[in-house]
């Protein structure tokens, strides 16, 4: 039970913070380490101004803490390079809100980081694929009718 | 098909009960499609029960039998001529299959404890098809995940509602026996093939089964004890721009020495115009040895052990990764695992290097349904210098 009690109680999920950011602030593409950390791979503990400023503001390893922290950033207008942009609206048009570091995909550059996935959607894709179930469960109906 | 069962599978274990307060643990537990533990039943290869003779995704006729006779749970005792019948197959037989033909769905859910809070995570919703004609092999998965596995995207749909995602899909030819070129995206042949893609030697070395799959050209080869398989990666055709594709090969060789024995090495070197973490050209490779051994009756030891090396920023980085697991199986359908990791992206600086142990339960309930609960301490990927902590999960996972 002391398995239990361990997960029910003291247990989370770290964040994957690049793409908790993406979604939290619906960027076109991920961020890269470097938008917290010195480290390229994103190793050891923040050290830029913006992973500063969110560990300030409540960010730990725990992905839970990852809304509360850019809610707060909002609040306290944080603008890391001083640019006038905001850190999570910077980050929002592609831009890195650090003093240094190259942006990550401007909305209308042509440079870009790396987009996923082969066509763009307007709306979840959920339901293309519950008609797929749907048909062919109704394949298996039909085919069981027959059979009997 | 693969001859790579050699020497009869272990007897069926006896049934066991389990404790009230055990069961009720159990049913908070969590996840898996690729299981190395197979070598305890003597299986040091993979072919027998997926249609990727590597091993994960779509199940033979045989490995659907084999699910039922060995990896899950048994309530009623069985004869030495007990057959699975229909619940075996796909929708347990309701939609007849001609034999070149094999389909499954997978549907595979986390949920993350967190203060006030239960976090789900859709992680595999696939509907998979196998092809098996003559010299004519293929494979193809559609699904749909909540979020996460961007590479495996088909759609780009940033905000709710998910992406549909398409793992795996080639077409090969069998040429001679035992020998299988292919081509499409697939899972990289690289170390133990694991559904445990949270390893770090799988993420870190991009080699996992959620979204380490590479478009490429592959030749699998099994000769007895020997299987060997190579792929030059063209890279990630479902990420863009193109200077973001990796190219390079990965390629894997394993030995069994005996039937409870195999002993392996693996290699991959990729390289980049712009490596996705970085924005920066990149050449990455990932060199090691893995084993499989089962000492004794329901254990199962594995262990990879490897060097990496990353010019990534103009880094020049040498690290290293690696685990040891043991998955100890009490009773039939009931798993215990214990794992221990390590990982460090740069050996040459002062981060002190990425730890991690977890405790697994995982129980095969009863046919086509499992469920495993997850304890872990340390950092969710390789981030050395991160500080560790507890974190835990609990998944199900059902196929049809």
């Amino acid at each position: 039970m002391l398995l239990y009690a361990l997960i029910t109680s003291s247990a989370f999920a770290m964040s994957n913070f690049p793409a908790d950011l993406q979604t939290d602030l619906g960027m076109q593409c991920t961020a890269t380490c470097d938008l917290c950390h010195s480290s390229p791979s994103g190793s050891g503990v923040p050290t830029e101004p913006f992973g500063i400023a969110m560990v300030d503001r409540g960010l730990t390893v725990d992905a839970a803490t990852v809304a509360g922290a850019l809610d707060a950033m909002v609040a306290d207008a944080v603008d890391s390079d001083g640019d006038g942009i905001i850190d999570t609206e910077a980050l929002a048009q592609g831009l890195n809100p650090n003093p240094t570091g190259a942006d990550y995909c401007p909305v209308g550059s042509s440079i870009t980081g790396p987009v996923y996935g082969c066509a763009s959607v307007s709306a979840s894709p959920v339901s293309g694929l519950a008609g797929l179930l749907i048909g062919l469960v109704a394949l298996a109906d039909r085919r069981r009718r027959a059979a009997a | 098909m693969y001859t790579l069962l050699r020497g009869a599978v272990a007897a069926v274990p006896t049934p066991r009960l389990f404790s009230l307060p055990l069961i009720l643990l159990l049913l908070w537990s969590a996840p898996a499609s690729a299981y190395p533990f197979m070598i305890e039943h003597s299986y040091t290869g993979c072919g027998e029960c997926h249609t990727d003779p590597s091993g994960g995704g779509v199940l033979t006729n045989y490995g659907r039998g084999q699910g039922v006779i060995l990896l899950s749970s048994v309530y009623k005792k069985r004869d030495g001529e007990f057959e699975p019948g229909k619940s075996k197959d796909f929708l347990f037989g309701a939609i007849p299959l001609p034999k070149q033909l094999a389909l499954q769905a997978d549907i595979r859910a986390m949920l993350i404890p967190q203060p006030g809070k239960v976090r789900l995570l859709g992680m595999q919703n696939d509907l998979e098809a196998g092809l098996d004609a003559g010299p004519v092999r293929g494979q193809a998965s559609i699904g749909w995940v909540s979020e996460g596995g961007q590479r495996a995207w088909l759609t780009r749909n940033a905000g709710a509602g998910g992406n549909l995602v398409s793992r795996v899909h080639w077409l090969g030819i069998e040429p001679a026996k035992d020998l299988l070129i292919r081509a499409g995206r697939m899972n990289l042949p690289f170390g133990i093939r694991s559904e445990q893609h949270m390893l770090m030697a799988r993420s870190f070395t991009g080699t996992d089964t959620n979204k380490g799959q590479e478009y490429g050209l592959d030749v699998f080869v099994d000769r007895g004890k020997v299987r060997a398989e190579v792929m030059g990666i063209a890279g990630d055709l479902q990420v863009s721009p193109d200077a973001y594709r990796q190219r390079g090969y990965s390629a894997m060789v394993g030995w069994g020495i005996t039937h409870k024995l195999e002993l392996g090495l693996s290699s991959k070197i990729t390289h980049a115009a712009l490596d996705e973490a970085t924005r920066t050209p990149a050449t990455k490779q990932a060199h090691e040895v893995f084993g499989r051994w089962s000492p004794a009756s329901s254990l199962a030891l594995l262990s990879e052990v490897g060097l990496t090396a990353s010019d990534a920023s103009g880094s020049n980085a040498l690290g290293t990764v690696g685990y040891l697991q043991a998955d100890f199986e009490p009773a039939q359908g009931f798993h215990v695992v214990g794992t221990g990791e390590w990982c460090d992206d740069n050996l040459s600086d002062t981060a002190t290097t990425t730890t991690r142990g977890w405790l697994g339960l995982q129980w095969f309930a009863v046919a086509h349904f499992d469920v495993r609960a997850d304890a872990m301490y340390g950092t969710l990927y390789c981030t050395p210098g991160v500080p560790s902590t507890f974190l835990g999960m609990i998944q199900a996972h059902a196929y049809l």
